[in-house]
């Protein structure tokens, strides 16, 4: 699978990295929102982990700006978030077409789980 | 009203008969007149027109009858033959001139014989053209000149007759020229044969007076406006009265004839027609006085009169009758009526009459005895309500203070009690104006507006504070009636007072005690906003709190996060390499305190949302069995790890409506509890859930020390730790059981503990199948 995680924490997105590619998946990263956007915008991913609380450009910006571009299906978004947002405004952004939300912290196991979950979902059409 | 003229019904009766009786009598009269009139001026005129149109023409024709016999005698050859000798030669020898006369003397004679009684010549005379009277019946004329003499001067251009006196006898005298044998008119005339007749025949014309009646005649006037004949009124008026009449200018002058009233030659108005035969020199006038004509009307006019007076005098007469009959039961309905008027009902009206009079009478008694009884009845009513007024007055007196004022506000009457509050005599108040009892507390539009109100004939109600005459004041309600004479205009009002003074105070302290309130309101006002606003400064400081927390708590799982992270890859073998048994055991070590460290994190956090009643539901269908295996996976390995027996004792296949997550976390909580609390060896936890009374009830025992009584109460308490010592065995934040107090209230549902120190403990709660959260956001 190609993943995708955006996150500011170079700690969180090396740990990642290391632990998905073990698995055998193609997983790349970016540490900016900005970035994280173009290259969403550019390719498309089988999965993108995505933190909300970023310096420069928040996850939920990201979500607004793919939501406005009509491209929030093309890819499953998981937010993967350590802010105390609350279980109704994580409704309101799955229905924007967030797939889900995986609390910081999170075991390893729960990590496989998800990915497994995404895998096992019908081939999103490009 | 202007008052009508009194005329009695007697003089009314009378005059208007009479007018009845005189304007018909008059009219008929004025037809009578006119109609009469008309018929006797037609009769006249159609009488007038045939006496002068048929006398003129008779006479015309006798005058042209007469001319021409004379004429035929003028032919004669006897006379013709004398003339032309005795114009040839004018001394005749007396011989000849005895022969001529013999011949004709002989000719006149044979003539007059032939005539007969048409004509009688009176007189012959033939003149020769110089003017000599050749031959004349009476010889002493014969020799004569004639020459200058008219009627011969006339004669040798025309024949002509006219009347003229000769001898004082009235004759026609007729004269016609003599011309030579079979020279008629050719040449001049040889003579002039001048012949006196009689006038009998034309007197027989003129005089005749059949159809003229009294004052009617028929008479000639010649162009000199000479009377020509007799007149019937004047002696031998003829050839001497001058008739310068109307007809007589009309004929000579325009040979007019004229029908007309004018005055005759006596000046008496007469109705006249007239003949004119200018061509004669004659105008025959026909002519009856006027006054005979219209005698008839005369008479008429002096019958109507007559009459009118005598149907005057029996109309006078038959109303002076009928006036009477009508009048005198008038006045005796009069007397009657007198007697009512001046009160006396008492006296019936009796009139025995069968017209409308009596009637009226009859009526009228029934109208007097009607009126006695209304009468009656209105004296007895008038006397009920004077007792009713009476009442009520003593009884309005004995409740309330009363005074009565004329319109101009003088006292004329007050009560008992207005004595008694006023503290004057009821002496020094009647006279007086009501002004006298003024306070001077209300202000001058007070009263203004009270006087508009009732001097408008309304009702005034108001409360008024009084000065009596100690000074006190006193305060009453007042109601001012105003009794309004027959214009509306008021004439005098009723002031209804009572006294109010006690409330008026008691409302006075009311208004200051409102006053102190109100006060005192402002002040409590000014305490309550510098609350509100002390209360907004915190509101502010809580946000802060809140947010401090919010971020705090990002702040700090975001390192947890690779920390466990990396302590799983450590622990997976594959991803990081194998690790030998300590460096796996420090590897858990590290992972199990990073993971309580969150939940501690996440501990505090919901204890600040229940804190601030802000802890949020996602309510949905929950499936208990999946809950079963998540806790079964989640706790599998510290379960082993320390030697718990743990034992699952569900009721399978539960489902219910509530939130998924937080009942997971109040089972952690309970759960974690339990395996903090169980011995090291030996432990035993139970994890159970049915229907219980519609409800689902979960439970969790274990066989821990159990929680002494006195302590049970303060279980549910935030950070309530059993063993608060330095030294405790237990760790936590005590907030686990807080928060899942807050999380099964809040859905709706019950928690509690069932304990006994030494005997374990039993955590259950239970839910509702539906649970209703107002917080969720969900739905």
């Amino acid at each position: 699978m190609r993943i995708l995680i955006i996150d500011d924490s170079a700690d969180i997105t090396d740990l990642l990295v290391k632990v998905l590619t073990t698995v055998g998946h193609d997983v790349m990263s970016s540490d900016s929102g900005k970035d994280g956007l173009e290259m969403i915008l550019k390719e498309k991913f089988d999965l993108i982990f995505l933190d909300i609380a970023m310096p420069d450009f928040s996850g939920l910006e990201i979500i607004d700006s793919l939501v406005q571009a009509g491209r929030i299906k093309d890819s499953p978004v998981v937010l993967f978030t350590a802010s105390s947002i609350t279980d109704s405004e994580v409704n309101e952004l799955i229905k924007k077409g967030v797939h889900s939300c995986l609390r910081k912290p999170v075991r390893i196991e729960t990590l496989f789980e998800k990915v497994q979950e995404i895998s096992q979902l019908p081939a999103a059409k490009s | 009203m202007q008052k009508p003229v009194f005329i009695n019904i007697k003089s009314k009766i009378i005059f208007v008969s009479l007018f009845l009786s005189i304007t018909t009598l008059f009219a008929v009269s004025v037809l009578s007149f006119i109609s009469a009139d008309n018929l006797l001026r037609e009769r006249v005129s159609d009488q007038l027109l045939s006496e002068s149109s048929g006398r003129g023409a008779a006479i015309r024709s006798l005058i042209d009858n007469r001319v021409q016999q004379i004429r035929l005698l003028a032919a004669n050859e006897v006379i013709q033959k004398g003339i032309q000798q005795f114009n040839e030669n004018a001394t005749l020898d007396s011989q000849q001139l005895a022969d001529y006369r013999k011949e004709f003397e002989i000719e006149v004679e044979s003539f007059q014989r032939v005539a007969g009684n048409s004509v009688i010549l009176e007189n012959v005379k033939v003149i020769g053209k110089n003017g000599i009277v050749y031959l004349s019946s009476d010889p002493s004329e014969e020799g004569s000149d004639y020459s200058a003499n008219e009627t011969f001067k006339r004669g040798t251009t025309e024949s002509f007759l006219e009347f003229a006196p000769v001898n004082d006898q009235r004759k026609a005298v007729v004269a016609v020229p003599i011309f030579e044998h079979g020279k008629i008119e050719t040449t001049a005339p040889i003579g002039v044969l001048v012949a006196t007749t009689d006038t009998e025949a034309f007197d027989e014309i003129l005089l005749n007076r059949k159809g003229l009646g009294a004052t009617g005649e028929v008479y000639i006037v010649n162009g000199n406006r000479i009377m020509i004949s007799e007149s019937r009124f004047i002696e031998n008026a003829a050839f001497r009265q001058v008739v310068d009449t109307l007809p007589v200018r009309e004929c000579f002058d325009n040979g007019d004839e004229i029908n007309a009233i004018y005055p005759d030659y006596r000046n008496i108005p007469i109705v006249g027609f007239s003949y004119c035969a200018r061509d004669l020199g004659f105008v025959l006038l026909a002519e009856i006085d006027e006054a005979e004509i219209f005698s008839p009307i005369t008479q008429l006019r002096n019958a109507i009169i007559a009459a009118a007076v005598v149907i005057s005098g029996v109309v006078v007469v038959i109303s002076l009758y009928v006036s009477r009959t009508i009048t005198k039961p008038i006045t005796q309905l009069m007397g009657a009526v007198d007697k009512i008027s001046k009160g006396d009902y008492t006296h019936s009206v009796k009139i025995q009459s069968g017209d409308e009079i009596g009637q009226l009478a009859m009526q009228f008694d029934m109208m007097r005895k009607s009126v006695l009884e209304t009468n009656m009845n209105l004296n007895r009513l008038v006397r009920e309500r004077t007792k009713d007024l009476t009442d009520m007055t003593n009884a309005l007196d004995a409740t309330a203070i009363v005074a009565v004022t004329d319109k101009d506000g003088t006292i004329t009457k007050v009560n008992n009690k207005f004595v008694e509050i006023s503290k004057y005599s009821e002496k020094e108040l009647v006279g007086q104006n009501h002004r006298i009892l003024k306070s001077g507390y209300h202000p001058p539009e007070f009263f203004d507006a009270m006087w508009k109100t009732i001097s408008s004939g309304k009702i005034f109600e108001g409360e008024i504070k009084n000065k009596a005459k100690d000074g006190a004041h006193y305060w009453v309600k007042t109601t001012i009636v105003p009794f309004l004479d027959e214009n509306g205009q008021p004439k005098q009002y009723i002031a209804i007072h009572n006294d109010i003074t006690n409330l008026k105070n008691t409302e006075e302290q009311l208004q200051e005690a409102l006053a102190r309130d109100r006060a005192n309101a402002e002040i409590i006002k000014m305490q309550v906003e510098e609350l509100n606003k002390t209360n907004e400064e915190l509101r502010q400081k809580d946000k802060l709190k809140d947010e401090f927390l919010s971020m705090a708590s990002h702040e700090l799982k975001t390192p947890l996060t690779p920390i466990i992270g990396w302590c799983g890859a450590l622990k997976s073998n594959t991803i990081l390499g194998a690790l030998t048994p300590e460096q796996r055991a420090a590897v858990d070590t590290i992972e199990k305190n990073a993971i309580k460290l969150e939940k501690m994190i996440s501990d505090m956090l919901d204890a600040q949302k229940l804190e601030l009643n802000e802890l949020k539901f996602n309510i949905g269908e929950v499936d208990i069995d999946k809950i079963v295996r998540n806790v079964q996976r989640d706790f599998e390995f510290i379960m082993k790890e320390k030697n718990i027996e743990f034992t699952i004792n569900v009721q399978p296949g539960l489902k219910l409506r509530s939130d998924e997550a937080r009942i997971m976390q109040v089972l952690n909580a309970l759960l974690y509890n339990s395996i903090d609390f169980v011995p090291k060896n030996n432990g035993k936890i139970e994890l159970a859930a049915k229907v219980d009374d519609g409800k689902i009830v979960f439970g969790v025992k274990d066989n821990g020390p159990g929680i002494p009584k006195d302590k049970q109460q303060f279980l549910f308490k935030k950070f309530y730790q059993v063993d608060t010592s330095l030294k405790r065995k237990h760790g936590g934040t005590g907030l686990g059981l807080a928060i899942s107090k807050g999380i099964v209230t809040g859905l709706g549902g019950t928690i509690w503990v069932d304990t006994e120190e030494g005997k374990g403990s039993s955590f259950y709660f239970s839910l509702p199948r539906e649970s209703r959260n107002e917080n969720s956001h969900n739905r």
